[in-house]
């Protein structure tokens, strides 16, 4: 529709401008009032950034509307109208309930529920394609565990290596895991959260004392890594308080998902150099978060 | 619709989603539910047609729960919006319109925005021509107004009662409607004369 600027509203109260525009900002043909405007205004002399212009009013704004800006900066606003399209966004994606009943107009739920009905129905189906036998033997972390497994029997047998005394954990019994949090001492036992942190962050940098160089050793070490994090996730004694818990076995599965994809990756690129680089990224990130929690919960 | 402070947020639904876990659908229909109102609201006030809108977002859920894996734990809101923005853009630039769910390839941010989609250009042209014309008596109070000043404010700055503050507004806004060839109504007409 155009004539959008001949709706602008008289002088009647001082919330009519403010109210105004937030409806046109969360409604159809914001475009329109732009090109509008600036055909009024013309281009601004002295450009001005949304955040400079919203400022100490922008938690109040998302919150409750343009009626929060004083009215020289809503007068800055119009003037400058491309911000109006950035404030749209802006609004979506971090403005509270207000704008969201700006819009009297009901949603009717069952177009909801064709969007949700449709999007689980395509999940289920690509994950039920992605369950076929076509999956590399080295994608399958058990298969890469009793490798190592293997791997490490032979050694033992040809170089008469003895296991440690102490009791190993069901995981690194199960794949022979020598490092990190899969190894048998990889995952602390006892102590106080700042330790066991402190543990869980130097077992993960033992991912660097190797550096695989052919595809088959990197992702061999990945999957290793991938098997610490199932260890962590199984763990049925990990001394932490039950809201640190939650938030490490929260992230642990992130990470886990982050190292299935690095060998998906490898094994469609086998770019080692970068495939690794990557890899050291994601511990980095993960070996920073424990050293921060380390640090946070001292003296706690 | 934001989460209630009393259950998950996004970034920890996000995450779980993310993890691929046995609950990982259930936290993502979650999400899905907490803002597939707004997001159709979104896509609707970038021009998106309501025919094509549900197709778009389940596109946009869709991207998401693809992209999730790797997704850098922030501000999941942002991210979604993000997303959905670009596949607006794509929509608008592309002729066969709304990608399938499978198979979709990331959509690029070239092309006209949204906000250009539907702007009547030959229209703010005219526009722009008849304000120019207009005379500065006119003209000056007309942009006041339309800067968000009160007609207080333009009066004491013109130096001029209020009431001529108002009727200059009414003229002027009459003939601009006039110059373009909007329709104007009998009242409007009193006024300018």
């Amino acid at each position: 529709m155009n004539g959008v600027v001949f709706t602008f509203p008289d002088d009647v109260s001082p919330d009519a401008l403010p109210e105004w525009l937030d409806w046109h900002v969360v409604t159809p043909g914001l475009g329109q009032l732009v090109a509008e405007l600036t055909a009024i205004h013309g281009r601004p002399q002295r450009e001005t950034t949304l955040d400079s212009l919203l400022a100490g009013n922008r938690a109040r704004v998302l919150d409750a509307g343009l009626r929060e800006l004083p009215r020289e900066a809503l007068g800055k606003l119009l003037k400058q109208p491309a911000l109006l399209v950035e404030l749209r966004d802006l609004v979506f994606a971090e403005g509270g309930d207000y704008w969201d009943r700006i819009d009297p107009e009901e949603m009717p739920p069952d177009r909801v529920e064709r969007v949700v009905d449709e999007v689980t129905t395509t999940i289920a189906h690509e994950a039920k394609s992605l369950r076929g036998p076509k999956v590399p033997f080295y994608k399958w972390p058990l298969c890469v565990g009793f490798a190592t497994a293997a791997a490490v029997l032979l050694g033992v047998y040809l170089i008469g290596w003895r296991p440690p005394t102490d009791k190993p954990t069901e995981t690194a019994k199960a794949t022979g895991v020598q490092w990190g949090w899969a190894s048998a001492d990889g995952l602390p036992k006892s102590g106080t959260d700042t330790q066991a942190f402190a543990h869980l962050g130097k077992a993960a940098k033992q991912w660097f004392d190797e550096r695989p160089e052919t595809p088959v050793a990197l992702a061999q070490r990945i999957s290793e890594f991938r098997q610490g994090c199932t260890a962590l996730q199984f763990s049925t004694n990990l001394p932490l308080s039950e809201e640190e818990k939650t938030d490490l076995l929260a992230r642990c599965k992130k990470w886990s998902a982050e190292f299935d994809v690095l060998l998906t990756r490898l094994e469609e690129s086998r770019d080692v150099p970068a495939v690794r680089k990557d890899a050291d990224e994601l511990v980095n990130k993960l070996a920073k978060y424990l050293e921060s929690r380390e640090q946070a919960t001292r003296g706690a | 619709m934001t989460a209630a402070p009393n259950e998950p947020t996004d970034e920890s639904l996000a995450l779980t989603a993310a993890a691929r876990a046995a609950d990982a659908q259930t936290a993502f229909g979650v999400l899905m539910r907490r803002y597939t109102v707004r997001l159709l609201r979104y896509l609707s006030s970038l021009s998106v047609p309501e025919a094509d809108a549900d197709d778009l977002a389940s596109g946009v859920w869709f991207q998401v729960w693809q992209k999730l894996p790797a997704w850098k734990p922030d501000h999941f809101r942002g991210w979604l919006f993000t997303i959905a923005r670009r596949r607006a853009t794509d929509f608008h630039r592309t002729p066969t319109r709304a990608a399938p769910l499978d198979g979709m390839a990331e959509p690029t941010a070239k092309g006209p925005s949204a906000e250009q989609v539907a702007v009547d250009r030959e229209f703010a042209d005219k526009l722009r021509k008849c304000h120019e014309k207009m005379p500065d008596k006119f003209r000056l109070v007309f942009d006041r107004m339309m800067a968000g000043e009160s007609y207080e404010q333009i009066a004491e700055w013109e130096q001029v009662p209020l009431g001529t503050v108002q009727s200059r507004i009414n003229r002027a806004r009459t003939a601009l409607k006039k110059c373009v060839g909007l329709e104007v109504s009998a009242g409007e007409e009193s006024d300018e004369s």
